[in-house]
């Protein structure tokens, strides 16, 4: 019933005052308003990145948000930690103690000396294995994208595509980090990272964070009139390293989490009004269609190059942007994921507004595939 | 039986084009177990060396690293470089019992530069050469003397093969490098230390059969294999009845394939691109259904692709915390 979000990018404030700000926002946003001593529990979700505060920082959390005393736990799944998050906010909600969950995400990732920061962008992946080998997560990705593209024609402009689509809805976002459309062919010229993935399609190092505020469906009314129900939670797992995956063009937790979140809810696939998926690289979207259950092997292709997920297509992906465009500060991006939804469902999401959404499901994922996170949404 | 098992010399050396064919990835150590692993295998139940004469300047880590790599204890015997060393060493074999196990003979030469700025004397080969002794005591005469011959250990190990009519391989390694563009990774300072997430020396040292011998394991209930090993099978979590099964170090075929540049690299290979650029990465199937991330090695990006078969070498990964660390690298199979 209420959600708050900074701006995603490259930040003057530190994380404390991020925290603060999109804590606020939460507060601000709930229609009748809520207490800060109605939180019974509050659950952050953050990396660490860069290691200002590995240890207890949801006692952080605690801090920022005036919740004296309350309990605070730290939720750790790498980029999914955000929809993990979620998980841990609902499962405390359901234990019946709280009025009110908080559950925060938050990175800050750009006041890092260069060297430090590739560092830490590659601390989620298969470190003995994966990274021994020279790779960071654009690598395990570009890893990825060669054999998918190698399999499926015209993969290489779907991905293209997927940028393009994301950086123009990115524009109609004042939050974004990216304001900035970009061309197919731009995609496809600009520098190659991690082969035959190049600068553009990978989405930025940002600072950021997002909050949401959580109440139980039947007290929902009393702080709102346009709740937005969370309908069913999946999650799922894999093996760390990729090499010890049978296919590498298959996220299995991924399939894991959209089947269990759906057997969760009443909902089907084609009641889903939009996605918000995770596109830390623009084969991550190709991948996610597929493995969440809209598109067969291969078919994310014509499904992204016909137009189907842009805004006026059949099924909206990423309206905000993406991590690709909106920016990817790790633990908060799968609370903003649900931040957006909020904002769609209750159709208050300005020039981006997707008509008549009713439902909306979250993907979040955790480095290349390891852990996963699904959650469908509805409007109340 | 002859004196010197059918040896194996491996030549990657400086060439007297100028064009460096040894790889800014290799040291004494890589070298020696490259040529190590180009002798032919030994015969089911034949008893291995565990005498180990090093000729040349090696790394201080061949105190563990040998037996790492043989995958048994073995006593290292030290002896001075170039053909006072391999005189020495080969007195010592002929000396030994005749009843006793083989021994194995490896010795490494790199060109010395005469100062930071000089260049290597492209005139000597630089390179490796193993060499097994079936039996102490069985060296002839003729063969001793040509291997004394010189004019340096490569060159004289290579006489000797010449005559037991043995064709030693031709220089192999990398292509359209610059000599200068690899000395700041060759002399690099090994002082590099973590900045944040790292394996620690006793996991590294805990992965070495896999890591460097490719060892996976098979399982005795359901037959899988499981790499890299783990003490548990991944297909059937059994626990019990897990068997080493060494994987083929020479096949492999390339399942997907990237390249990094751009900044891309985990800061631990900081070194190697500013001294090379860019590099590749497969993952790499070692055997049906069994995968290993590769970084790829002696060939330009963009040479591996998808299908393309290639080889496993053990080279130099990364310094970390005053030492190198070693691991195998892919390179194609022409």
């Amino acid at each position: 019933m209420g959600a708050g979000h900074t701006r995603f990018g490259a930040l003057d404030e530190g994380p404390r005052a991020l925290l603060r700000a999109a804590v606020d926002g939460a507060f601000a946003s709930v229609d009748r308003g809520a207490e800060r001593a109605q939180v019974g529990e509050a659950f952050l979700a953050t990396l660490g990145f860069g290691g200002w505060q590995i240890g207890n920082s949801s006692a952080v959390l605690g801090e920022e948000a005036g919740l004296a005393g309350a309990p605070t736990t730290r939720v750790e799944n790498a980029c999914a930690s955000g929809g993990s998050a979620l998980r841990a906010g609902v499962r405390a909600l359901e234990e019946g103690r709280s009025d009110l969950v908080l559950v925060a995400g938050l990175e800050k990732m750009t006041d890092l000396r260069a060297p430090r920061r590739r560092y830490w962008l590659g601390v989620s992946g298969d470190t003995e294995w994966e990274r021994l080998a020279g790779l960071t997560f654009a690598g395990v990705y570009g890893l990825i994208a060669s054999a998918y593209s190698a399999r499926f024609r015209s993969a290489r402009e779907a991905m293209a595509e997927v940028a393009s689509k994301n950086h123009e809805n990115g524009r109609r976002n004042p939050n974004a980090h990216f304001q900035k459309a970009v061309t197919r062919e731009e995609v496809l010229r600009a520098p190659r990272v991690a082969e035959p993935l190049g600068l553009l399609d990978c989405c930025p190092v940002s600072d950021g964070a997002a909050a949401v505020l959580l109440a139980r469906p039947d007290r929902a009314r009393e702080f709102t009139d346009t709740p937005v129900f969370i309908e069913g939670l999946g999650a799922g797992s894999d093996r760390l390293a990729v090499q010890e995956r049978p296919d590498v063009t298959r996220f299995a937790a991924t399939r894991r989490a959209a089947e269990a979140a759906f057997d969760d809810s009443r909902m089907g696939r084609s009641q889903v009004s939009f996605l918000e998926v995770h596109d830390c690289f623009t084969i991550a979207e190709l991948l996610a269609l597929e493995d969440l259950g809209f598109a067969d092997p291969g078919g994310a292709v014509s499904m992204t190059l016909s137009g189907e997920t842009r805004p006026s297509g059949r099924l909206p992906v990423n309206p905000d942007g993406g991590l690709k465009a909106k920016g990817h500060p790790i633990g908060a991006t799968g609370v903003s994921q649900v931040y957006e939804i909020f904002l769609q469902l209750r159709a208050a999401a300005g020039d981006r507004q997707v008509p008549g959404a009713e439902t909306a499901l979250a993907h979040n994922v955790g480095g290349a595939g390891a852990t996963a996170t699904v959650s469908l949404f509805r409007r109340g | 039986m002859p004196g010197v098992e059918a040896g194996a010399v491996y030549v990657p050396g400086f060439v007297s084009e100028g064009r460096p064919v040894a790889g800014p990835d290799e040291d004494a150590f890589t070298l020696a177990a490259t040529a190590w692993e180009g002798l032919p295998p030994l015969p089911a139940g034949a008893p291995s060396a565990r005498t180990l004469h090093l000729v040349g300047s090696f790394p201080r880590m061949v105190d563990w690293g040998f037996a790492a790599l043989l995958g048994h204890p073995v006593e290292l015997v030290a002896h001075p470089a170039g053909l006072p060393g391999l005189s020495e060493a080969l007195a010592q074999v002929e000396a030994a019992s005749p009843d006793g196990p083989p021994q194995l003979l490896l010795g490494v030469q790199i060109p010395e530069r005469s100062g930071p700025d000089s260049e290597p004397d492209l005139g000597v080969g630089a390179g490796a050469v193993a060499l097994r002794f079936a039996a102490a005591g069985s060296l002839s005469r003729a063969e001793r003397s040509l291997l004394r011959e010189g004019p340096d250990v490569v060159s004289a190990a290579k006489v000797v093969l010449a005559s037991r009519g043995v064709d030693p391989p031709g220089p192999t390694g990398h292509r359209g490098l610059s000599l200068g563009s690899i000395r700041p990774f060759v002399e690099a300072p090994v002082t590099a230390v973590s900045e944040g997430a790292y394996v620690p020396r006793a996991r590294y040292l805990e992965n070495l059969p896999s890591r460097w011998r490719l060892v996976a394991e098979r399982c005795g209930h359901c037959g899988s294999l499981t790499f890299p090993a783990r003490g548990v099978c991944r297909s059937c979590s059994a626990r019990e009845g897990l068997s080493p099964h060494p994987l083929p170090r020479d096949g492999g075929t390339v399942a997907a394939v990237t390249t990094i540049g751009q900044g891309g690299q985990p800061t631990e290979f900081d070194l190697q691109v500013a001294a090379l650029g860019e590099y590749a990465v497969a993952l790499v199937e070692l055997a049906p259904g069994v995968v290993s991330t590769l970084q790829v090695t002696d060939a330009s990006p963009g040479e591996v692709r998808i299908g393309t078969r290639v080889a496993t070498r053990l080279r130099r990964l990364y310094p970390m915390e005053g030492e190198w660390r070693y691991g195998r690298k892919a390179l194609p199979l022409l």
